[in-house]
């Protein structure tokens, strides 16, 4: 059974079907690609799947388990982290706090969710405890990144490319088993683009599955095992990056229909 | 003269209350809150008809009082917190025209425009404080203002301060990364409306009688007013702005000419102080000062670089 994967899922605006009855399935320590063109509804997409909008109808299941009606903060704690399209950093506070604020659920000392009002009264070795874990385990995903030089610099102030890379690092502090990436080498250069090509690779060597929309191919066909097609919110094709690349519905897609 | 500084100090301690949990709403977290007032009233109006009419002693009061508040944040913030910016705002600026209507139209409960007057002094020990003993009151006041600053300091300066700042930043964002943004902005206003219901109690038993007529839209902007000036999201910035709004309203007063000028003159001056200030300090006297978390954890956890 595959990871993740929806069922009919549907979203309309008003008039406007953004995501048509989309059926799609993730597996299990993949990478897989979501492509089309602008206004194909994979961002709207994305965000019906990680709770920061709610389908018309349809499901999404993960791990088994229908997590369709979950709040966003729900969906992240059961292990599906994102990132943003357009980078939301929390930008006046510094890279370090920003993967901190990852790991800040995590930390959740169980001890302190089972007696909250003991822990009111006595607390404050377990309060210890979990700013401990948070302060240590940010720590690594600001390594893992090499991001420790800007410890404490505000995110706003870091380069375009580190903060899409600490956005990353945050998404991943909250130690998800599928990562969400919208959109991840965006304005990046090709030498960046080549970096990120390789640190999906890296996520991916964590046991963290990978789903991410792209428009630069050449980062799509290299990395992906599977890639999804969306246009005008209907999936049109489905496949390994050769079979995609041949897809005649593909080429309309993003092309135009030739006339005979 | 003295007595007139005291109390001065009285009402810099009463506003200072309400302006610090006016602070963790606003300037932590984020929401623009304009009924703060609302709760003052819920609570000043709590403590005279406890007091009056149930003859419950003022520390029994003044805890009920602040949790009447409380509840009413919660009440408030249920249906609200879905709103941001202005419509937040807008939408307990309603509020706070509901609480003032119910004030003056509930006769029964709050004898209606007439206030409710006669409420017994402070009985401490074997002494009594009524509106005359400003010394007493000054020093009661103010060590709720300790306390309340104290409380404060600890939730902001720990992972729920980080949480909060998060959700100030880009609430959109922190749900993402799994922080229950709805429980922790009801936790934020909850609270402010709790300290500024203790205030209320304290304004109430401090002038042994309320009129409904204070607690309106105008008290809440003075109480923002502070914040602003002081500078958001910094506590000492908070307690400095209710020194600043208090003793220019009073100045004319103080310096003994406050029958020279006419009492609109106040107005005027506080008119222009904000915007001066807007111009040329738009950030407040102090301004926010930014906690480095990390710092926090290394120096008070970790006990390193001391």
């Amino acid at each position: 059974m595959p990871l993740l994967y929806t069922q009919d899922l549907r979203r309309e605006f008003g008039g406007v079907v953004a995501v048509s009855d989309v059926n799609i399935e993730i597996d299990k320590d993949s990478i897989t690609g979501l492509i089309g063109p602008n206004g194909a509804g994979k961002t709207t997409l994305f965000n019906t799947i990680t709770g920061l909008d709610y389908p018309t109808s349809g499901y999404v299941f993960f791990n088994g388990r229908d997590i369709t009606p979950m709040p966003a903060y729900q969906i992240t704690r059961i292990g599906i982290a994102r990132t943003f399209q357009n980078i939301r950093l929390f930008k006046e506070m510094t890279a370090f706090e920003n993967v901190m604020i990852g790991r800040h659920f995590r930390a959740n000392h169980p001890f302190i969710t089972k007696y909250r009002a003991l822990n009111f009264i006595l607390g404050r070795i377990y309060v210890h405890k979990e700013e401990k874990d948070i302060y240590e385990n940010s720590l690594k995903w600001m390594d893992f990144f090499n991001l420790l030089e800007y410890r404490d610099e505000y995110a706003r102030n870091l380069p375009y490319g580190k903060q899409r890379e600490l956005e990353i690092a945050r998404a991943l502090a909250t130690e998800p088993e599928v990562i969400f990436l919208d959109e991840p080498a965006a304005g990046m250069n090709p030498q960046e683009t080549e970096e990120l090509m390789a640190t999906i690779k890296r996520i991916r060597g964590l046991g963290i599955t990978v789903v991410l929309i792209e428009h630069d191919m050449k980062l799509v066909m290299n990395i992906c095992d599977k890639i999804i097609v969306l246009n005008y919110g209907r999936k049109i094709a489905e496949g390994t990056p050769g079979h995609i690349q041949n897809n005649k519905e593909v080429i309309e897609a993003y092309l135009g229909k030739t006339d005979e | 003269m003295l007595n007139f500084i005291l109390l001065i100090f009285i009402y810099i301690g009463i506003f200072g209350i309400a302006a610090i949990g006016l602070n963790l709403i606003v300037g932590y977290t984020g929401m623009l809150s304009l009924c703060q007032a609302a709760f003052l009233g819920i609570g000043a109006y709590s403590t005279a008809i406890l007091m009056t009419t149930a003859n419950i002693n003022f520390w029994m009061a003044f805890i009920i009082s602040g949790l009447i508040a409380a509840l009413c944040g919660i009440l408030i913030g249920i249906p609200t917190l879905r709103l941001r910016g202005d419509y937040l705002a807008i939408a307990t600026l309603g509020f706070g025209e509901i609480v003032k209507n119910i004030i003056i139209n509930w006769d029964n409960m709050t004898k209606g425009p007439m206030g409710i007057n006669g409420i017994p002094g402070l009985k401490l020990l074997n002494f009594t404080f009524t509106s005359l003993d400003k010394l007493p009151w000054t020093l009661i006041i103010w060590i709720f203002v300790a306390i309340a600053y104290y409380i404060v300091r600890r939730i902001v300066r720990s992972r729920i301060g980080r949480a909060l700042e998060a959700i100030r930043e880009d609430e959109i964002a922190a749900s993402s990364m799994g922080i229950n943004t709805a429980k922790y902005k009801i936790g934020a206003f909850t609270l402010g409306a709790f300290f500024a219901g203790l205030a209320g109690s304290l304004f109430a038993a401090y002038n042994q009688s309320v009129a409904p007529n204070t607690f309106d839209f105008m008290m809440s902007i003075t109480i923002l007013c502070m914040i602003v000036l002081g500078g958001l999201g910094n506590n000492a910035a908070t307690i400095v702005g209710a020194i600043l709004i208090v003793v220019s309203s009073e100045l004319p007063r103080l310096l003994g000419i406050s029958n020279i000028i006419p009492p609109q003159l106040n107005q005027v001056l506080f008119g222009f102080i904000l915007v001066f200030m807007m111009i040329y300090r738009p950030q407040g006297i102090i301004g926010r000062i930014k906690l480095n978390y990390a710092k926090i954890i290394k120096e008070e956890i970790l006990h390193l670089e001391k």
